[in-house]
């Protein structure tokens, strides 16, 4: 599914394509087939740390609207577009509950 | 006669001496053993292959022009064939450089290019590209009284504790001309090894045991007057620590990515990590090893 039709009700899991380490606040993975590193900062390493069960678009962004001080409809505009590459990348996987 | 050596945690049986080696106890099981006999041009079927070797399942063939070739088999038999005329030194430069390396990379540990000082706080890596000038830095810190655990290569690994750890080498250290004239180390052309630009200097401070990994540097060269240091966020470590991986493309394939990827990950968690720079012109050794000295105590 691509993130074009990512909702409010999407479900991300992690996906088994890649393998991550956190790096205190950080988080670097591996696509482990390609040997592609990816590195995740600030809020991207958060939403990955608030990916570990898997969880709702929804859920996620009412969670990172209590810890970050953003508007809730360009709080969930921006974790759309984030998931949705971290989906094109096979970091993660979604599925509509 | 077998002669009997360890390095990098690694039981060495050889069919000829080498000298470079620390010796130990002979063992029945030896982890390497290594053999002079005939040694094939090419592999039947390589799977990978680079200018000067060629890799298939369960083997690996690097061919030295004028020193040896040497067949690498299931990462614990090295057959090594000197072709004419090569020097015997020349023959185990090669075998303690890639082949070791190769070795090595086959085993639970991570293999970067670097040389490895004993401190009081723990193992300190000088990372960086051939020439940079990590053995003349190990060398100018043994002549300060510290002593070495490896040079060249570095071996990790992570122990039960979760622990980074370096693994004992082999006790020299390799200068060049200019290196051993600024050093002032006494030398002869008996010690001019491998490319013929190096010579190889045996090492009395020499520390056999693993050690924690406290730090490592990346060195680097510019073109101004002073030395720069600048320690690393995490993600930046990783990525400079993951680009002196030593000569990456000797790593088996998808296999090893896995563990490699966490002992990196462990390791750029644990330890400090900083790029040094220094004037390419004169090399300032001196106000390096204080610099280094003080980063360290902080």
């Amino acid at each position: 599914m691509g993130a074009e039709q990512l909702t409010r009700d999407s479900v991300i899991h992690r996906s088994d394509a890649v393998i991550a380490s956190n790096l205190g606040d950080d988080v670097v993975m591996m696509d482990v087939e390609e040997g592609v590193y990816y590195g995740l900062e600030s809020v991207a390493a958060r939403i990955w740390a608030l990916t570990e069960q898997p969880t709702s678009i929804g859920t996620l962004c009412a969670t990172l609207a209590g810890e970050y001080d953003v508007p809730p409809a360009r709080c969930e505009q921006e974790v759309v577009a984030f998931i949705g590459e971290l989906i094109h990348r096979r970091i993660v996987q979604v599925t509509v509950s | 006669m077998t002669f009997s050596y360890t390095a990098y945690g690694l039981r060495f049986a050889s069919s000829f001496p080498l000298p470079e080696l620390m010796p130990a106890d002979p063992v029945e099981n030896p982890d390497v053993t290594v053999r002079l006999d005939r040694v094939p041009v090419s592999l039947s079927f390589p799977s990978a292959c680079g200018v000067t070797w060629q890799s298939a399942p369960g083997r690996f063939l690097l061919t030295v022009k004028n020193v040896a070739r040497y067949l690498v088999i299931e990462n614990r038999e090295v057959v090594v064939d000197p072709l004419d005329g090569s020097a015997e030194a020349d023959v185990r430069a090669f075998l303690l450089g890639s082949v070791l390396g190769v070795l090595l990379h086959a085993r639970p540990m991570i293999v970067l290019h670097a040389s490895v000082l004993q401190t009081a706080r723990g193992a300190v890596l000088f990372m960086g590209r051939s020439g940079v000038g990590k053995s003349t830095l190990l060398a100018a810190f043994l002549q300060r009284g510290y002593a070495m655990l490896a040079e060249d290569k570095a071996g990790i690994v992570v122990d039960d504790t979760g622990t980074a750890r370096v693994m004992p080498g082999s006790p020299l250290v390799q200068l060049t001309r200019e290196s051993v004239s600024v050093l002032r180390y006494q030398v002869d052309e008996s010690q001019l090894w491998g490319s013929r630009e190096k010579y190889v200097v045996p090492i009395k401070r020499f520390s056999p045991r693993p050690e924690v990994l406290a730090a490592a540097y990346s060195l680097g060269t510019h073109n101004r007057g002073d030395i720069l240091l600048e320690p690393l966020a995490p993600l930046d470590r990783f990525r400079v620590l993951n680009r002196h991986v030593y000569r990456r493309r000797l790593i088996p394939r998808a296999a090893r990515r896995q563990l490699q990827f966490r002992i990196l990950g462990t390791v750029a968690a644990q330890i400090r990590v900083a790029c040094v720079v220094r004037p390419e012109h004169p090399v300032l050794l001196d106000q390096l090893v204080g610099r280094i000295e003080r980063d360290l105590a902080t």
